[in-house]
């Protein structure tokens, strides 16, 4: 269970509804009104939120590196951790 | 990359044999970033700069922080799927899931790279005077990769619920907890007895081991709402990303032109 009680986009107060709203256009949602856990946990702080979604557009999305090389450092990361996320 | 290949790489079933020599650069690299990153330098980056240009190597370095940051947040915060299917106990149901993930993902979000135009030395700048301190002489590489720029300004946010004493006193304990073995990052080592440097200590070298108890002492010493707690798990997982990025980029990076 979370240790932070998220706040999702359908009981956000006016500043974090803009937050998700911008979050969905800068992670190309096509639209779709999701909003991933990552995202929502840092739905106390609506600058937060959009410094993470727009921090990982960036990295992600930015630039010109393959998309498979991109998982694979992500897959890495992730497991050298023992993050199951 | 397919699935079959993706799940090998997780599993760690992936030979050197079969990884391409990019792939098993990335893997050196990452393995160094979790296992010893108190001894990251410029030299880690070498070859992949030989293999990727200094552009390619520098998004790596991107992706790198960005998901030390990832695994950081969602291990304090305890979040361990996007979708309840994907389960840690049961090889067969956490393939599933992965696979089914994958492709919700894939069809709901544009994955096309795109282009970033954005003025470097402005946010170079901004991001130095936010951090109150120089860059690190291989950020200037970042010219030739102007999303990885902007990924270092995005993540470099001022904390309001944290003062520039707490601020330090969890970059200093990232610093200090910075794994420089193996063993620092997998053994078992006496926790400081705050509440707070525990929690970055544990945050630290082996995050996927906080407990509710660890982040309920925190919150029981300094009496922090929700929003408080998210500007320190933020401040854990940035500092986790950018003391390796500024390890790696601690001189100019040398090799390839750029890209």
């Amino acid at each position: 269970m979370p240790r932070i009680a998220f706040i999702p986009p359908r009981q956000a107060g006016p500043e974090l509804r803009r937050a998700y709203m911008r979050m969905r256009e800068t992670m190309g949602t096509h639209g779709l009104a999701i909003a991933p856990q990552i995202m929502q946990s840092f739905s106390h702080r609506p600058n937060l939120l959009l410094a993470a979604a727009e921090g990982y557009r960036y990295a992600g999305w930015g630039g010109r590196l393959p998309r498979a090389t991109r998982e694979l450092v992500a897959l890495l990361v992730s497991r050298e951790n023992d993050c199951f996320y | 990359m397919d699935s079959h290949r993706a799940e090998r790489f997780a599993e760690g079933l992936a030979t050197p044999e079969e990884m391409s020599p990019e792939e098993r650069a990335i893997e050196v690299l990452v393995k160094k970033s979790v296992r010893a990153p108190a001894r990251l330098e410029p030299a880690d980056l070498v070859p992949l700069v030989g293999l990727l240009g200094t552009s390619g190597a520098l998004e790596v370095v991107a992706m790198l922080g960005a998901f030390h940051f990832v695994t950081r947040v969602a291990d304090l915060v305890a979040i361990e799927s996007e979708l309840p299917i994907v389960q840690r106990r049961w090889r067969w149901l956490r393939s599933l899931g992965v696979r089914l993930q994958s492709r919700v993902f894939r069809r709901v979000m544009d994955l096309a790279n795109e282009a970033v135009e954005v003025d470097v030395r402005m946010l170079l700048a901004e991001t130095e005077r936010i951090r109150g301190a120089s860059l690190p002489s291989g950020y200037a590489a970042m010219h030739a990769s102007p999303n990885v720029a902007a990924w270092a300004y995005r993540m470099t946010v001022e904390l309001p619920s944290l003062d520039a004493a707490m601020l330090g006193r969890v970059t200093r304990g990232v610093a200090a907890a910075l794994p420089a073995s193996e063993d620092e990052s997998t053994g078992f080592h006496a926790r400081p007895p705050e509440p707070l440097d525990a929690l970055v200590f544990v945050g630290t070298r082996y995050a996927a081991r906080t407990t509710d108890e660890m982040v309920g002492a925190v919150l029981a010493a300094y009496g922090w709402s929700d929003a408080e707690l998210t500007d320190c798990f933020y401040a854990i997982g940035s500092r986790n990303a950018f003391e390796r990025v500024d390890r790696l980029l601690a001189a100019p990076l040398n090799g390839s032109s750029a890209g």
